[in-house]
């Protein structure tokens, strides 16, 4: 067959994919009704083998590249995985985020102690030794510290902002930016996540002992409780997340790096996704309720529940749920 | 004389280093070719996406200003606070999400982000890739992402390496033979070579090649590429009209000759 005996032949039916693939992109293949998807499914199967001859026949880098890009259009509308649903994210978060993290529980104790042993290090060394705080933070800033946790229980200042939204806004921003950069700097082996859950770590805990040796514990504690226990567990599940990252570039197994990575990279995400999630619930409480004027009793009924409800959240959620794998 | 490509690609092809293609094999066994989109097309269009970030930003802060007693109680920096937050980790993820594989910037530059398999991406591989920007960023301006992006065959930044996706060059060929505008002109009569002299393939491969360029180059260059080809063409083809075509307009004749072989005769033509 020469070269336009072929197009003579195949010209419609190239026409008539491109006719459905435009049709089809639209809505993904769901705006196709069962003919017009059969006609579709046979369509590219039949063009994929035009390409073929089209290669084998030589019949030139043009016609090549014009029926290339009908397959590749037609691979990606053919083979549209999974449509985005905007209710896909609930199933992640009530099976996924908390199957994964027990999946992974030695990168979160390994990501909790990088991050609670510093503090806890620094924090009684500075209670100690108060002037300690100047090697982590500068004099200026452990000051206003100091002048707000006094003042209202709560951090004000003209860099920190006042309470409610603005305060939730605030928080959001730190908090969640820091939890992701820890979860995305795992891919450097694991050493930008260490290095973030140590500098964090230390800093807490320079700030809380300073705050408390100059003898503002009740005020401190005051703001502190309510939030912390689910701050403090979001930002380990983000260490963890990081360290998945890591370990997956140190020791890949039988895996390509880049494998192992692609491997990884849905547990890391869930971890870091359900650590974001968190540690939104964590800035509304923090903007909300941890400035509110209550009695020390109350917000630590509040912090205990906390922690007993994301603790059989963690534990339990998911577990009755088959496996898809 | 073109250059002859392996007109059917190796089976367990995968992305090479000196080519900026992939190819991809379908559940058929077929492979097709994808154009991978380089740093610096990339770079352009996060350009746009980031102005774009910026405008709306803008946008949000002058109408929290435009409601002084929204001010007065945070919430106008609250949400500014907050929109700055999701631009800054969800927009790309938004629209990756939304647009399937493109933000604003990238449908401006015709590129769009799809699986290692070429297929559309879900929603968790553009929240992943884009979480990992962070990691690209550093140490600063996109190093560590420009070096991975040079260093895999399927120039992955390593947002793309976590989830799995490259980001590709979508050019549509939309003439269905191929050869745009090569109908215009006037095939060669078919009697007009006497000895059944028949152009190779490469040289017709050739010829097309010039032919696809021609628009971007000027035509007394177009005439001049042309030139040497067309006279030895017109010797073969052995007629006094072909020969002075040959040396008045060579382009003409080699457009001419494609035009008779890629669609047949005038009559023929699709």
């Amino acid at each position: 067959m020469t070269r336009i005996d072929f197009l003579h032949e195949r010209k419609p039916a190239w026409d008539r994919f491109e006719q459905l693939i435009r049709r089809a992109s639209g809505d993904h293949v769901q705006g196709l009704d069962e003919n017009e998807h059969h006609e579709l499914s046979e369509a590219l199967r039949s063009i994929g083998h035009d390409l073929v001859h089209i290669r084998s026949e030589r019949l030139g880098p043009a016609l090549e590249e014009y029926v290339n890009d009908l397959v590749r259009r037609g691979h990606s509308v053919f083979y549209h995985s999974t449509p985005n649903r905007p209710a896909g994210f609930v199933r992640p978060l009530v099976v996924g985020f908390p199957r994964a993290l027990r999946d992974n529980h030695v990168y979160f104790w390994a990501a909790a102690a990088v991050l609670v042993i510093p503090m806890i290090v620094s924090f009684g060394l500075v209670v100690s030794n108060p002037s300690l705080a100047r090697r982590v933070l500068p004099e200026h800033t452990l000051i206003e510290m100091e002048a707000t946790y006094v003042a209202r229980g709560a951090p004000v200042s003209s860099e920190t902002p006042k309470g409610g939204i603005e305060m939730t806004g605030y928080y959001l921003r730190n908090n969640i930016s820091i939890a992701l950069r820890c979860y995305a700097l795992g891919i450097f082996a694991g050493v930008g996540t260490l290095y973030l859950l140590l500098a964090n770590g230390i800093e807490l805990g320079a700030v809380a002992g300073y705050v408390i040796a100059r003898g503002h514990s009740d005020p401190f504690f005051a703001f502190v409780v309510s939030h912390s226990v689910i701050e403090l567990s979001a930002l380990a599940i983000a260490g963890a997340a990081g360290l998945v990252l890591g370990f997956a570039v140190i020791a890949p197994g039988y895996r390509l790096r880049r494998e192992a990575l692609a491997a990884r990279g849905r547990d890391s995400f869930l971890l870091a996704g359900g650590a974001s999630v968190l540690l939104v619930v964590a800035a509304v409480v923090e903007g909300f309720w941890s400035t509110a004027t209550l009695p020390l009793a109350v917000k630590i009924a509040f912090a205990a529940t906390s922690a007993l409800g994301l603790s059989c959240y963690l534990l339990f959620a998911g577990r009755t749920v088959q496996r898809c794998e | 004389m073109a250059e002859i490509r392996a007109s059917v690609p190796t089976q367990n092809s995968d992305a090479d280093f000196t080519s900026n293609h992939v190819w991809v094999e379908t559940s058929d066994g077929i492979s097709f070719k994808v154009r991978l989109a380089g740093p610096a097309p990339r770079a352009a269009a996060y350009g746009v996406d980031l102005v774009a970030r910026i405008a709306i930003l803008l946008v949000v802060a002058l109408v929290g200003r435009a409601f002084p007693q929204l001010a007065a109680s945070g919430w106008t920096t609250g949400m500014f606070l907050v929109v700055a937050f999701l631009l800054e980790w969800g927009y790309g993820a938004f629209f990756e999400t939304w647009w399937r594989g493109q933000t604003p910037g990238k449908r401006v530059f015709g590129l769009r982000v799809v699986t290692v398999r070429c297929e559309p991406v879900g929603t968790f591989d553009a929240v992943t890739r884009n979480i990992l920007r962070a990691a690209d960023f550093t140490p600063f301006l996109y190093g560590a992402g420009l070096m991975s992006c040079l260093s895999t065959a399927r120039m992955q930044r390593l947002g793309d390496l976590v989830a799995g996706t490259m980001v590709v060059h979508e050019r549509s060929v939309t003439s269905s033979d191929g050869l745009s505008g090569l109908a215009a002109y006037d095939p060669l009569p078919t009697d007009s070579s006497p000895h059944g002299y028949q152009p190779s393939e490469p040289t017709l491969q050739a010829i097309e090649a010039l032919f696809r360029r021609r628009l971007s180059l000027s035509p007394s260059r177009v005439d001049e590429i042309a030139s040497s080809l067309a006279e030895s063409l017109a010797a073969q083809l052995g007629e006094p009209e072909t020969s002075q075509l040959a040396s008045d307009r060579p382009a003409e004749l080699l457009f001419r000759l494609l035009r008779r072989h890629r669609l047949g005769p005038a009559s023929e033509a699709i």
